[in-house]
């Protein structure tokens, strides 16, 4: 027994020395100093992406991650981590809470988490608000239209030989925007809720059991511009990009038009009105600004700064801009002073009215759960 | 084994009963899936219990003690489970408390040197090899640890 | 296409390459040994280093480890009764009873063999349907779909043969169990009791370790014994080789299986395995050894569960919709290659395609190898007494599920899982259907609600529909006939 007690204490002891030993090196002081040498080439920054590896917004940032590594002053490593968990708000949450303001620590975020955002779903312990942007990756979308499901061009959107169907994974997630967008252009759609994800869909699309469908820029020069070509798909229009409150051709796609030429062709006169407010509003913080790269507020200023001018080095990289050409699509990063004024832009889009009606759109047309 | 049939299936019956009944609030497109599983949930083990209290009260009739046989073992069965379920429980206390490479060390060697009767030297050796494995595939395969309540 | 085909394999037959394939299977055999770390975590580490590559060099390495996880998994599945991953779950049943018979290599041996040869025949069906392939997706619309789960659903009924009420209970708890969290046909929360955790509902990988492996960990502590319950091990690999070669009509039934099931979007791996148990249990001669250690039951899925990674690539490759978290993370990858998966892969992608079918065959025959080889040594783990082997374990369960959400609410369901399935094991409920109806729980909502809401009642008119209920029923009687068949015989 008397040895048992010895075992134990000794068990103890290197229990004990071993955390302490894990324990030391995380503690640091903060570093206070320029930009420049913010970083170190044996540092590591976290990139925390919300969703699992494979998706979307992982794939993009893990196409930024080694450029960022080479281009930020200091060249210290920049690493992903998939925190997933709550259909993106787990990594948010994370980062917000519990996730240290040092500059060590950045948050990618897409549109899906912006739409939860928006839509205030359960679970959200974040604000944008309190966060500063680094640098952001426009996206866009193109609606397109089943040939022989009834709809082979704009102007059969309003007379279609059968009745429009629009396949969803649900209302609570970016298919929302196309929802407002069929009620900009007075579309009649019936929507069927409940696909598994946008390749589902497509499947879905091809099958002829929904004919008008939505896809990313990627996934449908991959995806649909081959379909199109035997004449099995039809694009319609694109979202387009908003500036300056206006909404111009999106620029991955200058020969299709956009929602807003669209209108007028239907009927005569651009799309005006409170229902078109919001769409733009929403437009922007979705498409326009789609992914952002956030620091926390409180995160030292020449980390961001660090990483901001890296990112303009990024850009400019012409190994990045090839392979960004396949990844997201012919964008330019929204970088500098840009992106500053742009995520302002963004979150005074999403003020306090702009989110009411949009919910109350959902709410009175889709089910949507108040809240 | 009788005894515990009965237990889970009453179990399973009440959880059904609290699943069918909190589904009723739900959307109607939301509730009629869960809805169903819960009631037929509900219908089975409801016709299970019924089942078991039907053959015990046969059992008792008969002079046949199969059963009371039966639930002697399983009670031993789990009576012999149940310390191997507290050092579990207490590990995963532990690695709340005290993170898992702390928690992983006291646990192995107190498991080791208690149960398993390993002399120390062996368990000093298996546990410093599980750790430097450990750490090492964590550091290749980028894997996480559970956090505890110091942020360890 | 065959002249494409051998085009193809020289890109592939150059050494650089061939040393990826390599690298790709080793990391996959270490990924699919420990148990509960599926393709993710091994896609996560392998990612990084595919920048830079050339497309077919890094091909090489993603598939190579795609390939070779759903071979190497098998071993925990057989020596510990731990599934290894989602795709080896049924061949616990047999696998691990064997392994407590003392028969651990032989199980591995014939595993590997089926696993192997199934392999290959995936990736041949595939080369030989790939350009035809589009068309039989298109034709399974949501109706089509919906009496897919419904086949795999009867499988309950299946593996719930001893004791049928319990069975059928357990399988409507998974059912219950899968429709935690978000709902499919619209945007509401269930069962979620405000926690963060659960808006994703239970992770499939931390439900399956929870319910296997805490239970079998348990018993072996109880039981003071090693898993083999004996000193030394009888039957080698080669003699499961040779039960291989003895049911080698078998392996090619369900390697076909194997393929068309992994060709449906939308069910995914853990479906094929146990459908083609549960089919192979219901369907042999003297079937009464099935899930008390009889080889078939190894056999049948482990053949099954690498012929579906060649279907499985026909939704990922040529629709751009991943069948599970691996294919989704190869699809990253290859869009980091800049490929882009979709109806290209069969005309000007074709060489690629071509390629990856390659890499599958020759990435099997690689892993096959390997984990032949390693068997013998590997099943000694079956002699360590429990007491020695327990803790262990228990430290790499708890890691492993940590790393399916990195939250602790994995851990805690692991724990509440856990003792589900070991009160479910003494009191001798089937396990099987409960996880069954976990996983297709939300497919069959799923498919319900679209097929509605889409179709109204004139989905039923089908004439695919109405072909696959005739199959449910034919296979539910099939069994009770052959039932009644052996009671009269028995009597």
């Amino acid at each position: 027994m008397r040895q048992c007690s010895k075992f134990f204490i000794a068990a103890l002891m290197l229990a004990a020395s071993v955390s302490l030993v894990f324990a030391g090196g995380a503690a640091e002081a903060p570093r206070d100093v320029s930009p420049d040498e913010f970083y170190r080439s044996n540092d590591t920054i976290e990139m925390i992406i919300s969703w699992s590896a494979g998706g979307g917004t992982d794939t993009i940032g893990r196409l930024m991650a080694p450029y960022l590594s080479r281009h930020i002053s200091g060249q210290p490593n920049v690493q992903v981590v998939n925190v997933t968990g709550g259909g993106g708000i787990e990594g948010h949450n994370e980062f917000a809470l519990r996730r240290r303001a040092d500059g060590f620590n950045m948050l990618f975020s897409a549109g899906s988490s912006k739409m939860a955002y928006l839509l205030n779903e359960p679970g959200i312990r974040f604000d944008f608000a309190d966060m500063q942007p680094a640098f952001g990756v426009p996206a866009g979308a193109v609606i397109y239209s089943n040939p022989r499901a009834g709809v082979s061009s704009v102007q059969d959107l309003l007379n279609p030989s059968e009745p429009l169907r629009f396949g969803s994974i649900g209302v609570a997630s970016t298919d929302a925007i196309v929802l407002l967008a069929f009620d900009v252009l007075g579309l009649d759609v019936q929507t069927i809720f409940g696909y598994e994800g946008s390749g589902a869909i497509r499947i879905a699309f091809e099958q002829g059991e929904v004919n008008i469908n939505r896809d990313g820029t990627i996934g449908y020069l991959g995806n649909v511009l081959p379909l199109v070509e035997e004449g099995y798909a039809v694009p319609l229009f694109t979202f387009g990009q908003v500036r300056d409150g206006e909404v111009v051709r999106d620029p991955a796609f200058p020969e299709l038009p956009s929602i807003a030429e669209v209108h007028e062709e239907l009927y005569g006169t651009p799309p005006s009105g409170h229902t078109w407010e919001i769409f733009k509003a929403v437009s922007q913080v979705l498409f326009t600004l789609e992914k952002v790269m956030w620091f926390q507020q409180d995160a030292p200023e020449s980390a961001m700064l660090a990483v901001r001018e890296g990112a303009v080095r990024v850009s400019q990289d012409p190994d990045f801009r090839a392979q960004g050409q396949q990844v997201f699509g012919p964008y330019e990063l929204i970088v500098g002073d840009e992106i500053e004024s742009a995520v302002s832009d963004m979150l005074s889009a999403l003020s306090v009215e702009v989110r009411q009606d949009f919910v109350q759109f959902l709410v009175d047309n889709y089910d949507l759960d108040p809240r | 084994m009788h005894n515990l049939k009965l237990g889970f299936g009453i179990l399973l019956f009440v959880l059904f009963s609290g699943a069918a009944y909190t589904s009723i609030g739900f959307h109607r497109l939301a509730m009629y899936f869960p809805f169903a599983v819960s009631v037929i949930g509900v219908i089975l083990s409801g016709v299970y219990v019924g089942k078991l209290i039907f053959a015990r009260r046969q059992g008792q009739a008969g002079p046949s003690s199969e059963t009371a046989v039966d639930s002697i073992d399983a009670v031993t069965e789990v009576r012999k489970a149940l310390p191997y379920l507290a050092w579990f429980l207490g590990y995963i206390l532990l690695i709340s408390l005290a993170g898992i490479v702390a928690a992983s060390v006291v646990f192995l060697a107190a498991f080791l040197y208690r149960e398993a009767r390993m002399r120390w030297w062996g368990v000093v050796i298996s546990i410093t090899s599980t750790l430097v494995l450990l750490l090492a595939f964590s550091r290749i395969m980028r894997l996480y640890w559970p956090r505890n309540l110091l942020g360890l | 296409m065959l002249e494409a085909g051998l085009e193809a394999l020289t890109m592939i037959l150059q050494p650089a390459r061939m040393g990826f394939i390599l690298l790709g299977s080793v990391i996959g055999i270490v990924v699919g040994i420990l148990p509960g770390m599926g393709g993710a975590v091994g896609m996560s580490v392998v990612l990084p280093f595919v920048f830079g590559m050339d497309p077919y060099s890094g091909m090489a390495l993603l598939m190579g480890m795609v390939a070779v996880i759903h071979t190497a998994d098998t071993f925990p599945s057989v020596l510990l009764g731990i599934p290894g991953s989602a795709g080896s779950q049924s061949t616990i049943m047999d696998g691990y009873p064997l392994a407590q018979q003392g028969q651990a290599a032989r199980a591995l041996g014939a595993a590997f063999t089926a696993s192997l040869v199934g392999g290959l025949i995936g990736a041949a069906l595939l080369f030989g349907t790939v350009s035809v392939a589009r068309p039989l997706v298109l034709a399974l619309r949501s109706p089509e779909l919906f009496m897919l789960t419904l086949l795999g659903l009867s499988m309950m009924a299946i593996l719930s043969q001893s004791s049928p009420l319990a069975g059928i209970l357990s399988g409507v708890l998974g059912l219950f169990l899968g429709s935690i969290g978000g709902a499919p046909a619209i945007s509401r929360y269930r069962f979620t009791f405000d926690l963060i955790y659960l808006l994703d509902g239970i992770p499939m990988p931390v439900l399956a370790l929870g319910l296997f492996a805490l239970p079998e960990m348990l018993d072996l502590l109880v039981r003071q014994t090693n898993i083999a319950g004996q000193a030394e091990l009888s039957g080698s690999w080669v003699e499961g080789i040779k039960d291989a070669i003895k049911h080698r009509w078998l392996i090619v039934w369900n390697a076909i299986l194997g393929v068309l099931i992994g060709v449906v979007p939308g069910l995914g791996g853990p479906v094929v395995n146990w459908v083609t148990y549960g089919l192979a249990a219901r369907t042999c001669k003297n079937n009464e050894n099935f899930g008390k250690g009889d080889i078939r039951g190894v056999i049948a899925p482990e053949a099954a569960n690498n012929a579906k990674e060649g279907g499985a690539l026909v939704p990922t490759m040529l629709f751009g919709v991943p069948g599970s978290s691996t294919t989704a993370i190869l699809l990253g990858g290859l869009i980091l290659m800049g490929i882009q998966a979709g109806p290209r892969m069969v005309s000007t992608d074709l060489p690629i395609m071509l390629t990856i079918i390659w890499t599958l065959a020759i990435a099997n025959v690689f892993g096959a190898v390997l984990c032949l080889s390693l068997s013998g040594v590997v099943s000694k783990i079956s002699l360590i007494p429990g007491k020695l082997l327990v803790p262990f374990l228990f430290v790499i369960m708890i890691v492993a599920s940590y790393q399916s959400t990195r939250h602790w609410g994995d851990i805690i369901t692991f724990v509440v899982i856990g003792i589900l399935g070991w009160v479910m094991k003494r009191i001798d409920w089937p396990r099987a259907p409960l996880i069954i109806g976990f996983v297709l729980s939300t497919p069959a909502e799923r498919y319900l609600h679209l097929s509605m809401s889409r179709y109204g009642f004139e989905w039923m008119k089908s004439p695919i529909v109405i072909g696959i209920a005739v199959a449910i029923v034919g296979i539910l009687f099939y069994g009770s006939l052959r039932g009644v068949k052996k009671e009269k015989r028995d009597a």
